[in-house]
């Protein structure tokens, strides 16, 4: 066994790099996804597993607030009937209005899927349990309950898809300022976000929404970001930068939504 | 002879399932909840336990069995693990060839921080390469999840305390 060891540890050596350098060979990437099918019955059941132990903990850790939660829920609730009253009139005003501009609603079609692996650093990729089998493509952008933007699909295989997070160091999306209309790049940090190259003379409020504007063409309009968290502005840059708060816990995410525009 | 080759082939297969499992574990579970390697932790026992083959198959094929949904280019960290055991290897007379208790602390801390530097250099040249896009030092060292993956990765060891030349296959 000593002897194959440093054989062993050549031949592993030239296919590792061959996989690197070779990366976009129809051969590396069959094998990529080989490896990955293989994988998906461990992670699919295992991670069922874990959904269910994070939903428990969050359960007996939250207990206390549950409480109180429900109760302002149900005040909550009452405040939004009245709401939807007058929202059900906006849309019959809406819909005759789309009519009278002949507008066609947008084709979007919505596939949800369950999260089955993370990468180790936990939230700048995920594997989904969808894949080209349920008509899954690259570039499609996953989203969370509420519009909520988590990232881009980057990879599928037959049954599974790799999603490459906003938080990634690679993610960049044109966003723009909810209610002041400030634009700039929420741009990944690895673990966290930010709103970059803000025009120097404007200041986004604390708080403020952030969505992807759609200028780039690469993210649909409107997804939202998250919140401004704090400004920074400094005389010797050249643009000002605000720090994104995340409305999602992507550790906490065991479900997503697909876009296929 | 015969009999033991067929003993072997079968161990390897065997380790080769067991590799897969905790990367399932590792990816499925783990990654989700705390910031520990199993893979890493394995190929440190393994080492301690001067088993090198396989901690060179631990490195090469667990590597890709972690690998397959890691934000870098696909082959990255069994290109990092096989880098880091051949490390390993050479510095392991000097430093831990023991199972005590403060060397396995030592080891464990050697082996994080090596591996974080490894990746920091590795996963983020080839990442310049492929998109001209580097990412920060600190990313990798400057938060919570390296003392925590370094006290984790300790305390594991000390759990299965690793003893050498006891040869699993």
């Amino acid at each position: 066994m000593n002897k194959l060891t440093p054989i062993v540890f050549f031949i592993l050596l030239l296919l590792i790099l061959s996989f690197i350098f070779f990366s976009q060979s129809p051969q590396i990437l069959l094998a990529q996804k080989l490896i990955n099918e293989v994988l998906r019955p461990f992670e699919s059941s295992i991670s069922i597993v874990r959904n269910n132990l994070m939903f428990w903990q969050s359960v007996i850790l939250n207990l206390k607030n549950i409480k109180k939660m429900n109760e302002a829920l149900i005040d909550e609730n009452l405040e939004l009937y009245g709401k939807l009253e007058k929202l059900s009139e906006l849309q019959k005003e809406n819909r005759i209005l789309r009519e009278q501009l002949n507008l066609s609603k947008q084709n979007i079609i919505v596939k949800s899927a369950g999260i089955i692996g993370r990468d180790f650093q936990s939230n700048r990729a995920f594997l989904i349990n969808k894949g080209s089998n349920d008509g899954i493509r690259n570039n499609m952008i996953v989203v969370a309950q509420g519009g909520m933007l988590i990232g881009k699909i980057i990879d599928t295989s037959y049954n599974t898809a790799k999603v490459r997070t906003i938080l990634d160091t690679q993610s960049r999306i044109a966003a723009i300022t909810a209610d002041s209309n400030i634009s700039g790049l929420a741009r990944g940090l690895g673990s966290d976000i930010i709103f970059d190259l803000i025009a120097k003379n404007r200041v986004p409020e604390i708080g403020e929404l952030i969505i992807a504007s759609g200028a780039d063409g690469l993210w649909r309009r409107n997804l939202i970001i998250g919140k401004v968290k704090e400004v920074k502005s400094d005389d010797s840059q050249v643009f000002n930068t605000a720090g994104i708060q995340m409305l999602v816990n992507f550790q906490e995410l065991t479900d997503v939504f697909v876009i296929d525009q | 002879m015969m009999k033991n080759s067929y003993k072997t082939t079968l161990g390897i297969v065997g380790f080769v399932v067991f590799l897969l499992i905790l990367a399932g574990f590792q990816t499925a579970f783990l990654n989700g909840f705390i910031g520990v390697n199993l893979i890493l932790i394995l190929l440190l026992f393994l080492i301690i336990k001067q088993d090198i083959f396989l901690a060179v198959l631990t490195a090469g094929i667990g590597g890709l069995f972690i690998d397959t949904f890691h934000y870098s280019i696909f082959g990255t960290t069994p290109l990092i693990l096989l880098a880091l055991t051949l490390i390993l290897i050479t510095i392991k007379k000097e430093f831990f060839l023991t199972s005590k208790i403060e060397l396995l602390v030592m080891a464990g801390v050697i082996t994080v921080s090596l591996f974080r530097l490894l990746e920091f250099l590795i996963g983020n040249g080839l990442l310049f390469l492929k998109s001209a896009n580097l990412e920060s030092f600190g990313l990798y060292f400057w938060n919570i999840g390296f003392p925590t993956e370094i006290i984790l990765t300790v305390v594991i060891l000390i759990i299965l305390n690793p003893k050498p030349n006891a040869k699993i296959i």
